[in-house]
C-alpha cells in the first residue's frame, strides 16, 4: 500500500549495544556532526532527534540512546517498544560487545515490534589493528537474522550518516491504522504527521 | 612508580584559570557561579561553623544534640566550602565507619580482585570527563576514582560496579581522600544514618523504579495541570527524572547546585532529590505545560540557567512537603504497585488507564 507522493514520516528509534560501544557517539556524530573521544557514560537514557530526505520521503528520526550496562537492562524495553527501528551497536574491537548484541537482536525479535527494521553497527571501524570480529562474520550473522549491517566509525564520520539513510529507506512507507494501545512512546495524540512507529 | 606519576602531575602548570570555573570544571559556557556572599560574610560564617564542628570534629556530635535545628538551618544555606569535605563525613555518619575499620579500605584495594575490573576501567575516562582532576589519563583523579569503584565492587559484590556510581564517587572525591570517599560510599549504599541506597543499583533497580513511581504519583498530585499534559504527551518520569536519583543530581547538573543538594541530601536524605525535582518542574510550569513531546524532553534535561541558582531553587524546595506522603506511597507500592504492573513500563501503564 505505498502512497505516492512525498511524506513526512516521523519514526522512533532506539540505540542498543555494550557499555562503551559507541551508542551515544555515533548518535552525536549523526545529530551534531560532533565527535569527541571521552564521551560522558549515559546514565538512564537520552533523547535526540534528526530529520533526513530520502527520495520519497522526509524522516524525522526520535532517537532514544541508552545505557549500556547490563544492569540498566529493565530501562531498556520502555525505550524499545513501539520503536520502528533499531540500531545494535558493537565495538569491532571487542568480541565481548559482538555477543551482547546478539542479545539485543534475540530480544528484539522476541520483544520488539515485529516490523522493526534493525540494523546491526560495528563501530569503531577506524580501529583496524585490534579489530577481534571480522565484517565477515558479522554480516553472515546480519543475514541469517533479517538485519542489515554496516561498519562504522563515529570518529571519522564513515557510514554514520549511511546507516540512519539506510534504515529511512527501509521504513514501511504505509499508513498505519490508527495506534493501538499499549504503545509506549509514539502513542501520542497525533500531531502532525504519518507515523512508522507500528503496527501490531 | 605510582608516586612519580604524582609528583610529576602535581607541580605541573596548571591550564590557565580563566578556562575553568571555580570547582575546576573546564568552561563550555560562562556559567559562572555567582557567589552570593561577600568575603566579611563568608569569613564570618566559616568561623560560626568551625566552632560548631570543634578541632577536627570533635565538637559536632555534641552540637548537632543540642542544636538539630541550628544545624539543619545552617546547611541548608550551604556548607563552607573549605569545610565540606569534613562536614559531608560527619553529618553522613562515614566518619565512623572509617573509625571502626582501620585498614579495610586497604585490603580491598590492594589484595582483592573484583570481577568489575573492566567495566570500571572502562568508565573511567567517562566520568566527569571535563574535570580536571580527572581528565588526565591515569593520572591521580582517574586512579582514585578506580580504587574507590573497585573497592566498592569487592566491598558488596551483589552491586559490584553499576554505572553511575562513579559520578557519586567522582563528587565525593573532589572533597576528601579516596579512603573517606569510600566509606561515605558505603554510608550511602548500605545505610549509616538514612534509608540504605544500595536498591538505585542491585539488579532491576528496584529503588530507581520505586523511587520514580513515586515521583510521578507526587508531580501529578502538586501539579496537576502539569501531570495533565505530562499524560497526554506521554512523558514518563523514567524519561527525565532516572539520572537524578541514580546519580543525585551529580550528573549532568550545575556543580555548584549538586553540592548545595548534597549538603542537604547527606544531613536529610533522598526527600530532598524529590523536593528539588519537584521544584524544578513547578519553577519551569508554566512554559512546561505548553510544549510538545520532543520540546518538553529538551527542556527537561536544560533547565534554564535562573532555574539553577541554587538560593532561588533550594528555597522553593524547601517548602515542598514530602515526607509523609513518600511514606504512604512507599507503602502502597510495596503492596500492589509493583506486583501488578511490569517494572518496565509501570508508569506509562498507569498513564493510560
Amino acid at each position: 500500500m505505498a502512497t505516492t507522493g512525498n511524506q513526512n514520516i516521523n519514526a522512533k528509534l532506539v540505540l542498543l549495544g555494550d557499555v562503551g560501544a559507541g551508542k551515544s557517539s555515533l548518535v552525536l556524530r549523526f545529530v551534531k556532526g560532533q565527535f569527541v573521544e571521552f564521551q560522558e557514560s549515559t546514565i538512564g537514557a537520552a533523547f535526540f532527534s534528526q530529520t533526513l530526505a530520502v527520495n520519497d520521503a522526509t524522516v524525522k528520526f526520535e532517537i532514544w540512546d541508552t545505557a549500556g550496562q547490563e544492569r540498566y537492562h529493565s530501562l531498556a524495553p520502555m525505550y524499545y517498544r513501539g520503536a520502528a527501528a533499531a540500531i545494535i551497536v558493537y565495538d569491532i574491537s571487542n568480541q565481548a560487545s559482538f555477543e551482547r548484541a546478539k542479545k539485543w537482536v534475540q530480544e528484539l525479535q522476541a520483544q520488539g515490534n515485529p516490523n522493526m527494521v534493525m540494523a546491526l553497527a560495528g563501530n569503531k571501524a577506524d580501529l583496524l589493528d585490534s579489530r577481534k570480529v571480522t565484517a565477515e562474520e558479522a554480516q553472515v550473522y546480519a543475514q541469517e537474522h533479517g538485519l542489515f549491517f554496516m561498519e562504522t566509525s563515529a570518529k571519522t564520520a564513515t557510514n554514520v550518516n549511511d546507516i540512519f539513510y539506510e534504515i529511512a529507506k527501509r521504513l514501511p512507507r504505509v499508513q498505519p491504522a490508527p495506534n493501538p494501545s499499549g504503545m509506549v512512546l509514539m502513542d501520542r495524540p497525533a500531531e502532525r504527521t504519518v507515523s512508522a512507529s507500528c503496527c501490531s | 612508580m605510582e608516586k612519580k606519576r604524582l609528583d610529576d602531575y602535581e607541580p605541573g602548570p596548571l591550564p590557565s584559570p580563566r578556562k575553568m570555573d571555580r570547582f575546576g570544571f573546564l568552561k563550555q559556557e560562562n556559567n559562572n557561579p555567582p557567589d552570593g556572599l561577600t568575603k566579611g560574610r563568608e569569613e564570618r560564617r566559616v568561623r560560626k561553623w568551625r566552632k560548631m564542628i570543634g578541632a577536627g570534629g570533635s565538637d559536632w556530635k555534641h552540637y548537632v544534640r543540642r542544636k538539630p535545628h541550628v544545624v539543619k538551618r545552617r546547611i541548608r544555606k550551604g556548607i563552607p566550602d573549605c569545610l565540606r569535605g569534613l562536614v559531608w563525613q560527619l553529618i553522613s555518619g562515614s566518619r565512623d565507619l572509617l573509625l571502626m575499620n582501620p585498614g579495610v579500605y586497604e585490603q580491598l584495594v590492594i589484595y582483592e580482585t573484583s570481577a568489575s575490573e573492566l567495566d570500571i576501567i572502562r568508565d573511567i575516562s567517562r566520568t566527569f570527563p571535563s574535570h580536571v582532576f580527572f581528565q588526565q589519563r591515569h593520572g591521580p583523579g582517574q586512579r582514585s576514582l578506580y580504587n574507590v569503584l573497585k573497592a566498592y565492587s569487592v566491598y558488596d559484590r551483589d552491586v559490584g560496579y553499576v554505572q553511575g556510581m562513579g559520578f557519586l564517587a567522582g563528587l565525593l572525591l573532589l572533597y576528601m581522600s579516596e579512603e573517606d570517599a569510600f566509606w561515605l560510599l558505603v554510608a550511602l549504599l548500605k545505610g549509616a544514618v538514612h534509608a540504605p541506597m544500595e536498591g538505585l543499583y542491585q539488579v532491576g533497580l528496584p529503588l530507581v523504579q520505586q523511587y520514580l513511581s513515586s515521583f510521578d504519583r507526587l508531580m501529578k498530585e502538586q501539579m496537576p495541570k502539569l501531570g495533565e499534559h505530562f499524560t497526554q504527551e506521554m512523558i514518563n518520569p523514567s524519561m527525565y527524572a532516572s539520572q537524578w536519583f541514580i546519580t543525585v543530581f551529580s550528573y549532568s547538573f550545575p556543580f555548584h547546585l549538586a553540592l548545595r543538594i548534597w549538603d542537604v541530601f547527606l544531613y536529610e536524605g533522598v526527600k530532598i532529590v524529590f523536593k528539588v525535582g519537584l521544584a524544578l518542574l513547578k519553577y519551569c510550569h508554566d512554559d512546561l505545560v505548553k510544549l510538545p513531546f520532543e520540546k518538553l524532553i529538551h527542556a527537561l534535561r536544560n533547565f534554564p540557567e535562573d532555574a539553577m541558582d541554587p538560593d532561588t531553587l533550594l528555597p522553593m524546595a524547601y517548602v515542598i512537603k514530602v515526607s509523609r506522603r513518600l511514606e504512604e506511597l512507599k507503602q502502597e507500592y510495596n503492596k500492589d504497585g509493583k506486583l501488578s504492573l511490569p517494572t518496565e513500563i509501570k508508569g506509562t501503564e498507569k498513564q493510560m488507564q
